[in-house]
């Protein structure tokens, strides 16, 4: 009779735990896959596989190594690489060949993309990765792309893209966000953007395709033998551009952030350090605040196409010697009453272009021309 | 009625003595260029720091001044705004820069700017530009400011273009007794080749505190020179200053000093801590250069190294077989290796990212 009991209440028991065990798994429970072998049992061989598997995986864990493939990625997930064997350093590289062209953008561009993250419902997150474009390959009018998040929302943390270049019409893009139906919500925070031919990051949308782009905390910096914009955004962009160091220092930044002209766009660029491109802001887009920036050594430091973007506290600090002619406001005939409370060190222009009737109060140090008219 | 006289005359030279007392105090401001026609006013910086009596505000018109200038006595030197400018530039002499005082490591100093003043000496919205010092000589420094055993501020100054000879600096800062204490800020300096600013004192006491915060300090990308350098002898607070080079960042080899809350951008060494008696906490250091670098020299086992972001460099820390758990809550990004030369199992707890050896070396 007792060990009838006993029997019985270890089938509940044992019930019980398979109920318990089956019912996260139907509800999407974490599904975890390692690519690599460094967790003492066979992992995946490739990324790709991890993420193609059935059910797909809402976390894959990628040990230390290098993976030459290009990625697709299109359910949620987490892609992250992690610590074994004294290194945390997972590299997508370049396959054998080059890259090969896998998507489009909305005008129809061709861009090959290392880490496409394709029209997912749900978030995607890359956390600890380095995406390495050396040996691309990219020709013609096509495009590197390190990662391109398309219609997609999610997180990118420390992560790190580089050598998107070397390619024929400086093509190279290290991260693009690119808008959609599902209006996604991006961020890109404490990563290494550099080495880039075209542009750091870029975030695009339409009309009818928005997206809203948190850039912040991140390290940009350009290509020794050229880049053209460490950050830009245009038409449909809702961006906040904020705490980031991006540099041309000993290297060849041409635009440090655009904020291109362009309906549906609005946000912020604030409390970023810019140092040595040859052109820090421009600030073109009506609904783009730029604020409390700090931009140093730039031949042009913020260049204003907007009678409406507050330009305000901003701090610019320029070549101011003898032989200086850096300027550090430049209003475009177009900008007024907007751009006010900065402070403008060096250089031979303070204030360049300004409409007549325009009233702006800054502080001037060290300025050889503090305004200049013309319009 | 004389009696009346006689006390309406003395509240008379009551009166008198009250106007004289503040002219006793009062402050004696020249102008130097023809901006200001209501004061007393120099063709040349030099001539209104001479005048007589001294001078206690020198207001500089924009303009160029090709002059060395010495200040002996307390004064504020300020660049103004007038015409629609606020440039004043003081620039080499035609004949060149010429030595102008010694430093107490007896090295030989064409200071474009000499300091040497009891009383405070603030210098405010000016350029020293070095261009064309044309000194050659290998043994003697080219700086733009010298202030030697001098209290003061210089605040808004554009120190550029001391090079030529590799042994350009734009501020030096040399202590002594009673120990001034001298603010560097919101300054920019740019195309030096030896060091942006130095702080040092010949002396194994504390003979000088260095505040040097809110600099931008950009030495040329293709020499070897170093952001700051504190030698001996001093108390230094480095904070919230951005400094680009091709050399060390900030390289500290005595004296006390705090070094915070800096931006490291481009270079191949980022901090250089070869002494005890500093704290480096919360600095942002970045490298543009692949190939070589170390982002932070820890060559101490009591300096705290925390909380300091290092990206992008062949090696993270160098901990010298020296420095241990006072390396701690560093964050590492993209480093070859994260931590090099760490001394048995001593490591302190830091965060990686992209790293490829995370411990390296042996001791």
């Amino acid at each position: 009779m007792r060990g009838q009991k006993q029997m019985s209440r270890i089938k509940s028991l044992l019930f019980l735990l398979g109920v318990a065990a089956q019912v996260p798994l139907a509800s999407g429970a974490n599904i975890t896959h390692v690519v690599g072998n460094c967790k003492g049992f066979p992992g995946l061989p490739t990324i790709s596989a991890a993420l193609t598997t059935t059910p797909p995986p809402t976390v894959v864990e990628v040990c230390p190594g290098t993976y030459p493939e290009q990625i697709q990625i299109t359910t949620p997930v987490t892609l992250e690489g992690i610590t074994a064997n004294n290194s945390t350093q997972a590299i997508i590289t370049v396959p054998p060949g080059g890259l090969v062209v896998n998507t489009t953008d909305g005008f129809g561009d061709s861009l090959a993309v290392q880490i496409w993250v394709d029209n997912v419902n749900g978030k995607v997150d890359l956390t600890n990765l380095i995406v390495d474009g050396t040996g691309n390959g990219i020709s013609g009018s096509n495009w590197a792309v390190g990662v391109l998040y398309q219609n997609s929302s999610g997180t990118m943390n420390h992560l790190t893209t580089q050598n998107q270049n070397l390619t024929t019409a400086a093509t190279g893009v290290g991260v693009w966000l690119d808008g959609g139906s599902i209006n996604p919500s991006v961020t890109l925070e404490n990563s290494n953007i550099q080495a880039f031919d075209d542009t750091g990051v870029l975030a695009t949308g339409s009309s009818t395709s928005e997206i809203s782009a948190t850039v912040k905390g991140n390290y940009i910096t350009g290509n020794p033998a050229g880049s053209v914009y460490g950050i830009r955004f245009g038409q449909g962009v809702s961006a906040s551009v904020t705490d980031n160091l991006i540099t041309g220092f000993g290297a060849s930044l041409w635009i440090g952030i655009f904020a291109d002209f362009g309906s549906g766009e609005e946000g912020s660029i604030s409390n970023n350090t810019l140092d040595s491109p040859s052109f820090g802001i421009l600030a073109y887009a009506d609904g783009v605040s730029v604020s409390s920036n700090r931009i140093y050594n730039a031949s042009t430091s913020i260049d204003v196409a907007s009678s409406v973007a507050p330009v305000t506290n901003n701090v610019i600090s320029m070549y101011g010697g003898i032989s200086s002619d850096a300027v550090g406001i430049d209003f475009e005939c177009l900008a007024g009453n907007n751009v006010h409370s900065n402070t403008i060190t060096g250089g031979f222009y303070g204030l360049y272009k300004v409409p007549t009737a325009t009233v702006t109060t800054n502080i001037y140090n060290n300025v050889a021309t503090i305004r200049s008219g013309g319009c | 009625m004389e009696d009346d006289l006689m006390s309406r005359f003395k509240s008379l030279i009551v009166v008198v003595m009250a106007v004289q007392i503040p002219l006793a105090w009062a402050t004696v401001t020249y102008a130097v260029g023809t901006c200001e026609p209501k004061l007393t006013s120099f063709t040349s910086i030099q001539g209104a720091l001479n005048a007589t009596p001294s001078p206690s505000v020198v207001r500089v018109c924009p303009g160029t001044y090709y002059e060395q200038v010495v200040i002996g006595t307390q004064v504020t030197l300020e660049g103004i705004s007038a015409d629609n400018s606020t440039q004043a530039i003081i620039a080499v002499p035609s004949s060149g820069l010429k030595v102008s005082a010694t430093n107490d490591l007896g090295q030989p100093m064409a200071a474009q700017v000499f300091v040497q003043s009891s009383g405070q000496v603030d210098l405010t919205n000016l350029a020293v530009d070095g261009t064309f010092n044309n000194v050659t000589a290998s043994n003697v420094n080219v700086v733009g400011v010298f202030f030697l055993n001098s209290p003061g501020t210089l605040s808004q100054l554009k120190i550029l273009n001391q090079s030529g000879n590799g042994k350009g600096t734009g501020i030096w800062l040399q202590g002594g007794i009673p120990a001034p204490s001298v603010t560097v800020e919101n300054s920019s300096l740019q195309n030096f080749d030896y060091a942006g600013i130095v702080a040092e004192t010949n002396s194994n006491l504390y003979e000088l505190s260095a505040t040097i915060k809110g600099n931008y300090v950009a030495g040329t990308s293709n020499n070897n020179s170093t952001g700051i350098e504190l030698l001996s002898g001093l108390t230094a607070s480095i904070s919230d200053n951005l400094i680009a080079g091709s050399g060390a960042g900030i390289q500290i080899s005595g004296g006390k000093s705090s070094i915070s809350k800096n931006t490291i951008d481009s270079v191949p060494v980022g901090i250089d801590v070869e002494t005890d008696g500093v704290s480096v906490t919360s600095n942002t250091i970045y490298s543009a250069f692949n190939g070589s670098g170390i982002g932070i020299i820890a060559n101490s086992t009591v300096a705290p190294v925390t909380g300091n972001t290092v990206a992008q460099f062949p090696i993270g820390i160098l901990l010298y077989c020296n420095a241990d758990t006072n390396v701690h809550s560093n964050t590492i990004l993209d480093a070859v290796i994260a931590l090099y030369e760490v001394p048995g199992d001593s490591m302190g707890t830091n965060k990686y990212y992209n790293v490829g050896t995370i411990n390296g070396g042996g001791c």
